[in-house]
């Protein structure tokens, strides 16, 4: 296959999974809605001292993110097999490493959807100063969004045909993503304190590392998953 | 004599000879005392518990490449007495620290890595019991098992990357170091007899199955695979 073809079906696979979910909206306004649920849970408990404040809050973001960010991940293929185009799909002329590229860019779309509206609700319930480096907090966010949107649709994928999927792809999920939701939790924190040096940029190395692990493995191991 | 029949009988007496070391040979600590003896065992079953976690690893990416229920028996085997040593790891350890920081439970990244080892364990025992597919089963566990992978780096580095309270590899007396590298190794012996042992049981449980689907006739035997 060249190039070209493959660059095509991606372009094909991303738009059809937007196109779906626009039409549909089926799974994206759920989402926002539990992370605007549980910002407010969370943010009611961050009266806390200026000292101790950016490490819980941080946490909490990431926590919150992730959290609601799994319903779009329950999702990826689980819509697939129950619209019937599972079949169609796998028949489709197309290394599967382009469907698992096509699934990641979708995720971290939906992520970064809810992140533009989780962090300035969160900013202003927790008064923490969430957009002091706006650029810097874009990179976190984008190398935490790959992190997460690729293990998360490697085990999605696995979860997918099982009767109890939901509870069993948080639970696999949330310990496999913790390096990711660790990194990207302390370099928010410093960002918040503004304190943007050497051991900011170590959690950055660390969260790109595992992104990197995470897609190398999610596309070279993507194959066995979608077997049936 | 076949070699896991070699190890059941080597093993029973490596382990109560490492217990003799412990209590007898190895100095008692000045500052812990006897309490401080609780690291030969979990320095012994936390090098298990990754081992287990890396056997899986291994055993679970020989099998997508080869395709052979052997290696779904070894990995799941492997995770079953490696999820075992993490829980021991976890009880000692928390028994070490009750003593030597005051509290039973921190989260130090050392610890808070180990329990996320402990329940990525759990989460691939839990996702195996839900699949009834034998095949469906092993190739998911073995995916499950190389990512697990990626979880033994973060709990060796976790004290030097992110400058926790747990020791590393802490200035010993050199009979110490001995009496810890005997107990490492009699408890490494022990939990490949495990693994053999439970492969066996494995082995068997597959072959009472084919049988009964043979025979159809259930004697309940095949709910062991599981």
């Amino acid at each position: 296959m060249s190039a070209g073809h493959a660059l095509k079906s991606f372009s094909w696979l991303v738009a059809k999974d937007l196109a779906e979910e626009a039409r549909g909206r089926r799974v994206w306004p759920g989402m926002l809605l539990l992370g605007l649920v549980l910002v407010l849970l969370l943010g009611v408990q961050t009266e806390l001292p200026i000292a101790h404040k950016p490490q819980v809050v941080s946490a909490s973001l990431w926590l919150a993110v992730f959290f609601a960010g799994t319903l779009a991940l329950d999702r990826s293929f689980a819509g697939e097999r129950e619209e019937g185009c599972w079949r169609a799909l796998l028949l489709y002329p197309l290394p599967p490493a382009v469907i698992f590229l096509a699934k990641v860019v979708v995720n971290c779309l939906a992520l970064g959807l809810l992140e533009c509206v989780l962090i300035p609700t969160f900013a202003v319930v927790s008064d923490t100063p969430f957009l002091r480096r706006p650029f810097s907090l874009a990179m976190v966010a984008s190398l935490g969004n790959l992190g997460f949107a690729a293990v998360g649709v490697l085990v999605s994928s696995l979860t997918a045909g099982l009767s109890h999927r939901g509870s069993l792809l948080a639970l696999l999920l949330l310990p496999l993503a913790t390096p990711v939701m660790l990194a990207s939790a302390e370099a928010t924190r410093l960002l918040v304190l503004d304190d943007v040096g050497e051991q900011w940029w170590r959690w950055v190395q660390m969260l790109a590392a595992f992104v990197v692990l995470f897609m190398t493995m999610g596309l070279l191991v993507f194959e066995f998953a979608i077997e049936d | 004599m076949r070699d896991h029949t070699r190890l059941a009988v080597l093993v029973p007496c490596l382990l109560p000879a490492a217990m003799a070391l412990i209590f007898w040979v190895a100095p008692t600590e000045a500052t812990m005392g006897e309490v401080q003896k609780i690291l030969y065992l979990h320095v012994s079953v936390a090098w298990c518990g990754l081992a287990g976690c890396l056997g899986m690893g291994a055993c679970g990416a020989m099998y997508l490449a080869r395709r052979r229920t052997a290696w779904d028996h070894v990995a799941q085997a492997s995770a079953e007495i490696g999820w075992l040593c993490s829980t021991l790891t976890l009880v000692t350890g928390s028994l070490w620290a009750h003593e030597a920081w005051g509290v039973w439970w921190t989260w130090e990244p050392r610890l808070t890595s180990s329990f996320v080892l402990w329940l990525i364990y759990a989460g691939i025992f839990l996702v195996r019991a839900g699949i009834d597919d034998p095949h469906r089963r092993a190739r998911t566990g073995a995916l499950l098992s190389v990512m697990a992978v990626c979880d033994v780096p973060l709990v060796v580095v976790a004290t030097r990357w992110f400058r926790g309270v747990h020791p590393v590899t802490p200035d010993m007396d050199p009979r110490m170091r001995a009496v810890l590298l005997a107990t490492v190794a009699g408890f490494t012996g022990f939990f490949v007899m495990l693994t053999l042992l439970r492969c066996r049981q494995l082995r068997a449980a597959d072959r009472v199955a084919e049988l009964e689907a043979d025979l159809d006739v259930d004697y309940g035997f095949s709910g062991e695979r599981a």
